[in-house]
């Protein structure tokens, strides 16, 4: 069922051109860059956006900078609000549990085919970035935000585990709009509930008044893959974005499995 | 096959089906009548373990819903349903990779049968969704068949067919029953159903009002139809016996014995087209048995 | 129907025990270590050679007029500053303060310090020591501001219960100003980790609006706050406390001597040695010359210094638009600053932790007596 679900996944034409648009978009603001050779103010703009211009090994990281805050959500919302919700629309979710596939069986197979696409999605985004960042911009030894040069391994390395970190944060993304897709029969609805969240959790993470339930929320660590390129790395929110989206995962994924195993299936 | 005991299905406080004992034996070719709303889907769904029961419950084979019963039935349910954008011998592969016994070996050969016995074995590479309506139910059969299933549920299976489809899926569910395939048929067509069935249950707003085999509907009324051109010597004849005349010359009349009236007919010069006897219709007994379709609002004193 | 029932339950009390985990952990009581509180002073006091590095975040209520000269210094009392430092002694140590995408480094060595801005990747090497500069982030490290605010003399020092604080059993310390009518400060509240004396939390309070003004009883308003969150009491490898500008990054270099040289030059003042019946304290070792004095103590500090007469009307200008362009008083409940006119018409801003009326008479005195040019 796994294999049937990545293989659904590669032959869906959406898969690429989400996956397309998403690398497109830091892409087109590095072409801006090299063209104008103007870099944000410093300060302004993504991360590490105003350091790439000397840098372009750094572009990766500011690649995921620039699609972190929506265009990866989004496009991981609609994958996950689609994995249940688009076969009920479809009406092939109710050939598939009489084929019959276990519905716990199901819902894990839509899972990793989730992960896989959002691993896929970081994974384009940065790789794509990595080249046409040295292309455009030239590569160096790659400066930590403290003003230390990091190895060419080093360096590496907390790229990798930059893009592991997007990958999972996003994962949270994931779970939650997978338990949204098991509510409904709107594949579109699920997604939006899901992007809500995450406006919502948006907001209140610039608010000031809302600092009770901030470490609750989920946005509230995404960008904590910027502390992996300090020196030395500063564990502290990246551990508790980790174990915040482990539970988000936890919760929501056993939130979807209690829905999805008891549920009519009526589409 | 399916045996269900008292199975109810509750939607808050609407009730959509009500203590349903369903019978359906070995071979069978099971007729599942209703007019639409009556819960004859709900019931079909319970049936394959996509809807759980408020209580009762659902045999299978012998068995209580597992995969393992699941496994040996094909189904169409509310009609086909497939991945538009791949052709329809990629949804097949898919499906049969999906569940269990779908031995890749045995893969591409078996959705070639599948698709031979619907007809669909010319289907070129275009994707599902160019299908016409009644390719698409081609193609919902043939993945129903895939498994080559000791048990067939199939919910209004001759839906967006033409004539000469309907023939022909008519023919191929009759040839497969009669290799030993249970047939469990879901329509509210009379027709379909009378022309298939062996066995027929109805169902009116959530409860079964009869259950029964197609003959014993179909028992004799007691009178014989017998059109003759010499109609008034024959009303001389038989006198009381005639219950009634058609004006095309078709008499009614009671009579126990078909034969024994022939031979009394002839013996009088009294010419015969044709004689038979006047079996009771389906219809009438499913007309009697559940009133209203349940999706009609008019009130109790329905003028009908 | 019951099955449904035992998967939501089992989701439930997943939830549940997960929410409950951080509470567990914050109810881990913390044990007093029973000394008494002239020992733990003397402890935070002596506590500057204490080696650790950490995590802190430092928090201020204080809001400051929109001056542009300002805007750093308003983040820094208004809002929440978040600080990695490494810590080998007072000359030894690096204070790195986090912003969500970058960071603004401060590493101090014998010789001076660096400041490193990661936004635009400009290093400033500084050369000696400043007396008088705004405060930066190394200022409210917890363990920097509390042994600052522990210096006081004037005050009188209780215990408080333990408290647990990045993860071990702080000592409390209250310090109550013996006069409050000469300090903003209602009282100070340090948490100390008891075998070092290392200030690992402070809470600097100013009297609140209930209660009677400055009683026992009110409990006043914190106005600002710093803790650790995370320290590590072992001193770190040196290179930690060590900066080098990475390649391509822009270097600009001062020479604190230069500075105050230059401030000598434009305000060669003699300053008093008593302001507003505050003594002058004695300038440090490293710094040289100076337009700029350091009066009082702890609590009771006020800093006066000479300003160009354009960054006088600028900031008077648009702290006051309506204004005479003579004098402007910005004002919080913990430091109060005053830009006025000595009795010869020269700018100079007198701020500190002291109430207004303090710097009104400190510029009055100004006025009376204007400094004298210093005669080489």
């Amino acid at each position: 069922m796994i294999g049937v679900e990545l293989r659904k996944l590669v032959r869906r034409p959406r898969t690429w051109v989400s996956i397309a648009l998403l690398a497109a978009l830091p892409t087109l603001v590095a072409v801006f860059l090299a063209v104008s050779d103007v870099a944000p103010r410093p300060g302004t703009g993504p991360a590490f956006l105003s350091a790439v211009l000397d840098n372009g090994a750094l572009f990766p990281a500011a690649a995921l900078a620039i699609v972190l805050p929506l265009f990866l959500p989004v496009a991981v919302a609609v994958v996950a609000g689609d994995a249940i919700a688009g076969e009920a629309q479809d009406g092939t979710l109710r050939y598939l549990l009489i084929r019959p596939v276990g519905r716990t069986h199901l819902l894990v197979a839509k899972l990793i085919s989730v992960m896989a696409y959002t691993l896929l999605a970081v994974l384009v985004v940065s790789g794509v970035a990595y080249v046409v960042g040295t292309q455009l911009f030239g590569s160096g030894p790659l400066p930590s935000v403290s003003g230390t040069e990091l190895s060419t391994g080093a360096a590496t390395l907390r790229t990798v585990l930059a893009v592991l970190y997007v990958g999972w944060s996003m994962l949270g993304v994931a779970a939650v709009a997978l338990f949204l897709s098991t509510l409904t029969d709107s594949p579109l609805a699920a997604a939006l509930g899901a992007i809500a969240l995450l406006v919502t959790s948006g907001v209140l993470v610039a608010l000031e008044a809302a600092a009770v339930v901030q470490p609750y929320l989920p946005t509230r660590y995404w960008l904590a893959f910027v502390d992996l390129f300090r020196d030395p790395v500063l564990t502290r929110d990246l551990l508790r974005g980790t174990a915040l989206q482990a539970v988000y995962i936890a919760v929501f994924l056993g939130a979807a499995w209690a829905n999805f195993t008891t549920k009519d299936i009526t589409s | 096959m399916i045996r269900t005991t008292a199975l109810t299905k509750r939607y808050g406080k609407v009730t959509a089906v009500e203590d349903l004992d369903l019978h359906v034996a070995e071979g069978d070719r099971f007729g599942f009548l209703g007019p639409n709303g009556s819960g004859k889907t709900t019931t079909v769904r319970m049936l394959l373990g996509l809807v759980l029961p408020t209580s009762g419950r659902v045999g299978l084979f012998g068995s209580s819903i597992c995969r393992d019963s699941l496994a040996q039935i094909g189904s169409l349910v509310e009609g086909p349903a497939f991945i538009g954008h791949l052709s329809g011998r990629a949804n097949l592969r898919l499906s049969d990779a999906a569940g269990p016994r779908g031995s890749r070996s045995s893969r591409r050969r078996r959705i070639e049968d599948a698709l031979e016995q619907v007809g669909l074995s010319g289907v070129d590479r275009r994707p599902v969704k160019a299908y016409s309506l009644g390719m698409r139910q081609r193609l919902g059969l043939a993945s129903a068949l895939l498994r080559r299933p000791r048990l067939l549920v199939l919910d209004e299976p001759t839906n967006g067919l033409d004539p000469q489809g309907i023939r022909e899926v008519r023919d191929l569910l009759l040839k497969l029953n009669a290799e030993g395939t249970t047939l469990f048929l879901s329509s509210h067509l009379l027709s379909e159903v009378e022309a298939l069935c062996s066995r027929i249950a109805v169902l009116d707003r959530g409860r079964m009002v009869l259950q029964d085999d197609l003959s014993a509907f179909r028992r004799p009324t007691g009178l014989i139809e017998v059109r003759t051109p010499d109609l008034y010597q024959a009303e001389q004849l038989l006198g009381k016996r005639v219950e009634g005349t058609a004006p095309d010359g078709l008499l009614l009349v009671r009579h126990d014995d078909p034969a024994q009236l022939n031979v009394q007919l002839v013996r009088n010069d009294i010419r015969v087209v044709t004689l038979r006897p006047r079996l009771r219709s389906l219809e009438a007994a499913v007309l009697a048995a559940t009133g209203n379709g349940s999706d009609r609002l008019a009130g109790a004193k329905d003028p009908r | 129907m019951a099955e449904p029932t035992w998967r939501w339950g089992a989701v439930a009390a997943g939830v549940a025990a997960l929410m409950a985990l951080p509470a567990l952990a914050g109810a881990l009581p913390a044990r007093d270590s029973g000394r008494s509180a002239e020992e733990l002073l003397a402890k935070v006091r002596a506590s500057g050679t204490v080696g650790w590095s950490g995590y802190g975040e430092s928090r201020g209520t204080l809001v400051l007029p929109d001056v542009r000269e300002l805007s750093d210094l308003g983040d820094l009392v208004g809002g929440t500053t978040r600080v990695r430092a490494w810590w080998r002694g007072p000359r030894e140590w690096r204070v790195n303060a986090l912003s969500l995408v970058g960071e603004t480094d401060t590493t101090r060595d014998r010789g001076g310090g660096w400041t490193w801005h990661s936004a635009d990747r400009r290093a400033l090497r500084l050369v000696g020591d400043l007396d008088v500069r705004l405060p930066a982030a190394a200022d409210l490290l917890a363990p920097t501001l509390g042994r600052r605010l522990a210096g006081t003399e004037d005050v009188t020092v209780r215990r408080l219960p333990a408290r647990r604080v990045a993860g071990m059993s702080a000592a409390g310390l209250r310090l109550v100003p013996r006069q409050p009518a000469l300090t903003t400060v209602h009282r100070v509240d340090l948490w100390v980790e008891p075998d070092s004396g290392l200030p690992l939390q402070v809470e600097v309070r100013v009297p609140g609006h209930g209660g009677a003004e400055g009683g026992e009883t009110d409990e006043g308003e914190i106005a600002l706050q710093a803790g650790l969150l995370e320290v590590d009491l072992a001193p770190p490898a040196q290179e930690r406390t060590r900066f080098s500008p990475p390649a391509r990054a822009q270097v600009t270099r001062v020479d604190a001597p230069d500075l105050a040289a230059a401030a000598d030059r434009f305000a060669p003042y003699v300053l008093p040695d008593e302001l507003a019946g505050l003594p002058r304290r004695p300038r440090s070792a490293l710094s040289v010359g100076g337009g700029v004095g350091t009066y009082g103590d702890g609590f009771t500090a006020v800093a006066l210094v000479p300003l160009p007469e354009d960054l006088a009307r600028s900031i008077i200008r648009r702290v006051d638009p309506g204004g005479n362009a003579e004098q402007a008083a910005v004002s919080t409940p913990l430091v109060s600053g005053l830009i006025g006119r000595d009795g010869r018409g020269r700018a100079f801003l007198a701020a500190g932790t002291v109430p207004p009326s303090t710097l009104s008479a400190a510029l009055a005195q100004l006025r009376v007596t204007p400094p004298a040019r210093r005669t080489r």
